[in-house]
């Protein structure tokens, strides 16, 4: 086999089928808000309906994309656990106007303050197959094995995020992501997938949203010697 | 050999932690009496769907870890009863006695490719009492957790987490229950209603 054939196997193999993506952000203001050095941001994923729920592998994606960002982030399971019991799915606030309410109470309000969080980001979606057919079917007659079939399914990612400023107790912006993509499995020998990432798709537009909605504290002068 | 095939049938037990996190309350100034009895810190659900295999889920040792610790992060002062309080024995030093109640439990696991959650449902009640042992009130707790969890054939962990949130369920909703505390001290200092008259039996 040629070198020109194995470098367009490999490209074949690391192809990624189309993905569509919208992407709406609202603010409340129309500039973004600047963060203060010991200040963080906490990703916290909506978990109060039954039949759903924000999936943790999202809310880690939009974490480490906001960290990359220059964001500090507040590890979400640790914020939930210092809130005990006011961020379980039966308590924790559904509207800005809620948070103030909950922060009214002075022993809640210090908690938070001393976590250092300043914006909680409420994530609350998930990514479904829509729809898929196809079937591939593979054997094996040692010493070979073969598949041979062509499949395929499609994806959406939908998430509403909302963002809130804990200092001023309101809302800073929304945004909302909405990705679909058709994934392929053809199979001649070997299946080839050909994946539609809707969710990395989603996670990169809810990310770059947040960067514009905030901006990372400023890093800290170095002293003239 | 029909033991150890019967031993197959029975999935390793579901025993959640008894760690909880600290609570963030604002302390309700009342001496509180707090009485466990052996049934609710011993609780054991036995589950046995009619096709699959008999999972049992320890209830009663994770339960006395978090209403001990939410309510003694509730109340200024909450004191373990370990005699259920009556008018021969009088809970001495407190204003009232909490009593929690399993009365039910529920579990369901994925069955199908679409079933994403493994749930738990813990229907908990608890028991406001004089420390004669008059019920003042009560309140029914229905505590619910789910985790995505594995599928079919995948191990308990995701079982043992539903738990374990159904029981920090609990928790919010004990928070809910005692969030004024005026109106919570208001009632203990009003009078208690006379229970309900016995039907006799020799009724005309």
């Amino acid at each position: 086999m040629s070198a020109s054939r194995v470098l367009l196997f490999v490209a074949a193999v690391l192809a990624s089928a189309c993905v569509t993506s919208k992407v709406e952000q609202i603010r409340q203001s129309g500039r973004s808000v600047t963060m203060s050095a010991g200040e963080s941001v906490v990703i916290l994923g909506r978990r109060h309906r039954g039949d759903r729920e924000t999936e943790q592998s999202f809310n880690k994606c939009v974490s480490k994309s906001l960290t990359g960002r220059k964001l500090p982030v507040y590890a979400e399971q640790s914020f939930v656990d210092a809130m005990f019991p006011w961020l379980e799915p039966r308590t924790a606030p559904m509207s800005s106007d809620a948070l103030a309410a909950l922060l009214d109470d002075p022993v809640i309000a210090q908690r938070v303050r001393d976590t250092g969080v300043r914006f909680m980001v409420w994530i609350d979606g998930e990514t479904d197959k829509i729809d898929g057919g196809g079937s591939v079917s593979c054997g094996i007659l040692p010493p070979a094995a073969a598949c041979l079939g062509f499949g395929w399914w499609e994806k959406e990612s939908k998430y509403e995020v909302s963002v809130w400023d804990v200092q001023t107790r309101s809302s800073v912006g929304k945004v909302s992501v909405n990705a679909s993509g058709t994934s392929y499995l053809p199979a001649l020998i070997i299946p080839i997938p050909l994946i539609a990432r809707t969710e990395a798709a989603a996670c990169d537009g809810v990310a770059g949203q947040i960067g514009e909605l905030l901006t990372p504290p400023a890093p800290l002068a170095k002293p003239k010697i | 050999m029909a033991l150890a095939l019967l031993g197959g049938c029975t999935a390793k037990p579901v025993v959640p932690s008894n760690e909880f996190p600290k609570p963030v309350l604002r302390k309700i100034p009342v001496a509180m009496g707090l009485y466990m009895d052996d049934a609710f810190v011993s609780y054991v659900h036995h589950d046995q769907p009619a096709p699959g295999v008999q999972q049992d889920v320890s209830v009663g040792p994770a339960s006395r870890a978090i209403f001990s610790e939410f309510l003694s992060a509730q109340f200024a002062t909450l004191l373990t009863v370990t005699q259920a309080p009556g008018a021969q024995s009088v809970a001495p030093g407190v204003q009232a006695v909490l009593q929690p109640i399993v009365q039910d439990v529920q579990i369901a696991s994925p069955k199908a490719e679409k079933d994403q959650f493994h749930e738990a449902w813990i229907k908990y009640r608890l028991r406001l009492l004089t420390p004669q042992g008059q019920e003042i009130t009560a309140w029914d707790l229905a505590a619910y957790g789910k985790q995505r969890g594995a599928k079919v054939g995948g191990t308990n962990s995701g079982l043992t987490a539903a738990v374990r949130e159904a029981m920090r369920d609990a928790a919010a909703g004990m928070a809910l229950i005692f969030r004024d505390g005026n109106a919570f001290r208001a009632r203990l200092a009003a009078p208690v209603p006379p229970p309900p008259p016995q039907a006799s039996a020799a009724a005309p």
